[in-house]
């Protein structure tokens, strides 16, 4: 039977694995090998993908992927009813595992610590790889004090990120590779992580392993093993699996796979010395444990590796960088890197190709299975024979705490409302809770305005500095709290494992849309910044599906936005913040699934690619980790703040406020002259002792100079060069219901989006005096008339056209950065103009369907 | 006069600085990681290298 055909918490014991290529090989790598038992642990909503228990991790596979693998009942499970979750899975993989390897499969070699201890004078090259959430970028972090981005999932790290320290007095390069479960190269992080090794040559690689979950770990250990490099193991996160009440003799361990293992808790910070004295005893040859141990992959296979080194050695590839045995397996394993590798080297590589392919053929027909497979097999054997004479699991609880808590959050009917509950909580939370230090924040700027204006002399500076500066980065400044309260949500969820989930929960929807389920990690990254996001891509194995993604990560609404959201929906939408936010949010997302739908059925038309996920367990997050994060995201926003907000705000300062304009500055002194000299002429005319009548003269005539020096500056801005400029694009965006000044913030978004609220902030004049802070720019916006044309004396803003700029904001064109980004990521600027096109084509309908229906609607009048 | 030369100053220095960023965006140094499998021959991430992009990465 199939293992799609298993029901909820029934076991299977695989009996083969068919299909072909990539996928074949991850599912294997993975675990999904014969003998081995799975456990089914529930659905997703809508039934698919599924989540199996497999060598105490738990993994989710599609039901078309789950087709692909043959399973049997476990003998104790008869005619099968439903088993419930224990561990009784492993006992049978260990005892399964005794009967058909044996014990025989562990040979040792000379030991490498034969010559001299090596002295150390140099840099250590250490290289940390290990399988994806295994914690490397916590150890890298922890013992180079660096502030490297870490979550609770998978395909955090895409890209190697080196840095220096000391250890009793000697200089370490530390490099953190992206994590892999192993190290062929089928998908393009075993490449990476490969061609990092072979060419890099680390002098050490740490290897880093979930304690946990040991067993499937060590699949990349026995390949690093076959590399020839040296390795120290890092058995991470080993206070939880003490908690598990499992047992290790780790050092015995050791001694069988010639690798020293230390045990290391990331987060905390133990073990790391032990550690690195363990990498500097590899490395000077002092360690006794570490010696060469090869895998004997049964006599058919070992002389097929033989005869292929023997053709190896006669073409004169000695002087290969990696041993020949790793050469010949690979070979065997089919691999395609290894065959272009040889192929680029000079001599007799096509006689060894061939050799090779015939080897392969009498393999595959005397033993009725593929190589790859074999291999695998054997691996898993080694590691399974290792782990017998080491290793007692303590018996494990009917039900995880984390299936536990799985059973309510990705609930088949559940599971869908939760996740959207959980959105709707951080948005609203961003709200309730951010108001208060906002309002802190805006009284301290309009009080910085007063101060400054009282203590210099009018001038063009201190123009600058009040209307300018203070009004455009006060603008901006003002919404920090507001984004760390949502990034600190985030990486809550991240920490926690429950973004892993959100995978889980989205799949199906993914599927559908023929997105690759890893497109998802891109596009959660892609609420935080659009860049790195983009950058995410580079994992995506097919061309089609990186660019679809990075065509579609724009739409995910960036921290960038939020200031605009928070502005509009605190103006217009007071009474329901947290649901319109989400809404905002929403709208990205579906933006984003219609265009992956479309562009998937014209443009990108391809074969859907299978995609296995591992849930991590769920672990408490640790609030310094999360707070460091929150900490981290508002640094970058204050240092783009400093940066080019500010920049551009002193720049949109200056465009508004020339050319000078003396004409119109003397024509509305002129009047102001009047004003003062006609309210006088009433008051010397009032009858003396009426100080009743000569107060309200003086409060009209302050009113009325305050209406005069204002419409002054509004045709002075009018006039200004960035007047000229909103005037120019204002009839494109008119049918939107958008101002010039609006029209005029869409274009200083392009630089990044939060300078459309700092130009808004200059542009409304929200200042500076008002002791509402950022609530002046709030009323501003409320209370914008149109001064000339056909809506003259009509508000500028209404909750339409604060809805529909915030649509058009969220929908279109990405910032510039995003844009260089994605040319440097495609290769060519096709893909950045498409993109700009088809955003901003998406956002002037958008706004224009949310204006023009409301109105008929009847929404406002 | 003071705050003219001042302002003007400012904003030439602004200026400078977003021409700076912008050529920056498009134009990054090479310390920074522009090697995506798309756009880079040298791309770890990238696995149909021929041989001469291979040995010109060696």
């Amino acid at each position: 039977m199939r293992l799609s055909e298993l029901n909820k918490g029934q076991q299977g014991i695989i009996t083969r694995v068919r299909g072909r290529g990539p996928f074949r090989k991850r599912i294997t790598e993975m675990g999904f090998i014969k003998g081995k038992s799975v456990t089914v642990i529930k659905n997703a909503p809508m039934k698919d993908p599924v989540e199996y228990r497999l060598m105490d991790s738990n993994i989710s596979l599609r039901h078309s992927e789950a087709r692909l693998i043959e399973v049997e009942f476990p003998y104790n499970q008869a005619v099968m009813p439903p088993v419930p979750l224990s561990g009784k899975g492993h006992c049978y993989d260990t005892d399964h595992s005794a009967r058909m390897y044996g014990n025989g499969t562990v040979t040792a070699r000379s030991p490498l610590t034969s010559g001299r201890p090596e002295k150390q004078s140099r840099t250590i090259h250490v290289a940390l790889v290990g399988n994806p959430n295994s914690g490397k970028t916590t150890i890298f972090n922890h013992a180079s004090g660096s502030r490297e981005r870490v979550g609770n999932y998978s395909g955090v790290t895409v890209e190697s990120r080196d840095a220096r320290f000391n250890h009793r007095g000697v200089a370490f390069l530390i490099t953190d590779l992206p994590g892999t479960y192993s190290i062929s190269a089928y998908s393009p992080e075993e490449l990476f992580v490969r061609n990092h090794i072979i060419e890099n040559r680390p002098d050490v690689v740490i290897n880093v392993i979930d304690a946990s979950n040991i067993e499937r770990n060590l699949y990349l250990t026995s390949q690093l093993l076959e590399m020839g490099v040296k390795v120290v193991v890092a058995l991470n996160m080993y206070d939880e699996f003490q908690k598990k009440g499992d047992i290790l003799d780790h050092d015995a361990l050791g001694t069988l796979m010639g690798i020293p293992f230390v045990p290391t808790t990331g987060p905390t910070g133990k073990g790391m010395g032990d550690l690195f004295d363990a990498v500097m005893a590899v490395h000077e040859n002092r360690e006794k444990t570490a010696r060469t141990v090869s895998i004997n992959y049964g006599p058919d296979i070992e002389k097929a590796i033989l005869s292929l080194q023997t053709a190896m050695d006669e073409a004169g590839m000695g002087a290969a960088p990696v041993p020949s045995r790793y050469a010949a397996i690979k070979l065997l394993e089919k691999d395609p890197e290894a065959e272009r590798h040889l192929s680029c080297m000079n001599g007799g590589a096509a006689a060894v190709i061939q050799q090779a392919a015939r080897e392969l053929r009498a393999l595959e027909s005397e033993l009725k299975e593929d190589t790859e497979t074999l291999i695998a097999d054997a691996r898993y054997g080694f590691i399974a024979g290792a782990l017998r004479e080491t290793y007692r699991p303590a018996p494990r609880p009917e039900v995880t705490a984390s299936e536990r808590i799985d059973r309510i959050l990705t609930h088949q009917v559940l599971g869908f409302p939760i996740f959207l509950l959980f959105m709707w909580l951080t948005f609203q939370l961003t709200f309730t809770v951010g108001k208060y230090p906002m309002g802190w924040i805006g009284t301290g700027t309009s009080y910085l305005s007063r101060m400054i204006t009282a203590a210099m002399e009018p001038g063009l500076l201190r123009e600058l500095l009040t209307d300018g500066i203070i009004a455009g980065i006060g603008g901006v400044i003002v919404f920090i709290p507001s984004i760390l309260i949502l990034f600190f949500t985030i990486s809550l969820m991240e920490d926690t494992g429950y973004m892993a989930r959100a995978a889980f929960i989205m799949d199906r929807l993914m599927h559908a849309l023929g997105l690759h389920g890893k497109s998802f990690i891109p596009l959660i990254m892609g609420f935080g910044c659009n860049v790195p996001a983009i950058m995410a891509t580079r994992t995506l194995e097919s061309r089609k599906d990186r660019v679809l993604t990075m065509l579609i990560v724009p739409f995910m609404s960036c921290s960038a936005r939020l200031p605009v959201y928070v502005l509009f929906i605190s103006a217009f939408f007071p009474g329901h913040p947290g649901t319109v936010l989400f809404g905002m949010y929403l709208l990205g997302i579906i933006t984003a699934v219609l265009s992956a739908v479309v562009l998937k059925n014209t443009f990108f038309r391809k074969v859907e690619a299978p995609f296995v996920m591992e849930l991590p367990p769920y672990r408490l997050p640790r609030l310094k980790n999360t707070t460091r994060h929150m900490w981290d995201r508002g640094k970058e926003y204050m240092k783009k703040i400093g940066g080019i907000v500010l920049a551009a705000a002193i720049i949109i300062w200056a465009l508004g406020r020339f050319p000078e304009q003396r004409e119109i500055a003397e024509r509305y002194d002129d009047r102001i002259i009047a004003a003062q000299k006609h309210y006088q002429a009433e008051i010397d005319r009032t009858a003396q002792g009426d100080r009743a009548a000569v107060i309200s003269f003086n409060e009209k005539m302050e009113s009325d100079v305050q209406a005069i020096e204002h419409a002054k500056a509004e045709e002075r801005l009018e006039h200004s060069y960035i007047g000229m400029l909103g005037r120019l694009i204002e009839p494109a965006l008119a049918p939107l219901g958008f101002d010039w000044r609006m029209s005029v913030s869409i274009i200083t978004g392009l630089a990044a989006k939060e300078i459309a609220v700092s130009t808004m902030g200059i542009l409304y004049h929200a200042d500076t005096n008002s002791a509402g802070g950022s609530g002046s720019l709030i009323a501003r916006i409320k209370e914008q008339k149109y001064l000339s044309g056909p809506l003259a004396g009509r508000p500028v803003f209404d909750p339409l056209t604060a809805l529909g700029y915030m649509a058009f904001m969220l929908l279109y064109i990405p910032c510039v950065a995003t844009l260089a980004t994605m040319k440097r990521e495609s290769g060519s600027w096709k893909w950045p103009l498409f993109s700009a096109f088809l955003t901003i084509t998406l956002a002037w309908t958008t706004a224009f369907l949310i204006r023009h229906i409301g109105l008929l609607a009847g929404w406002i009048q | 006069m003071i705050q003219t030369v001042l302002v003007i100053i400012i904003v030439s220095l602004s200026v400078a600085a977003a021409a700076v960023k912008l050529y920056r965006f498009l134009n990054p140094s090479p310390t920074m990681n522009t090697c995506s499998p798309d756009a880079c021959a040298a791309c770890p991430y990238r696995r149909d290298m021929t041989c001469s992009e291979k040995i010109k990465k060696n």
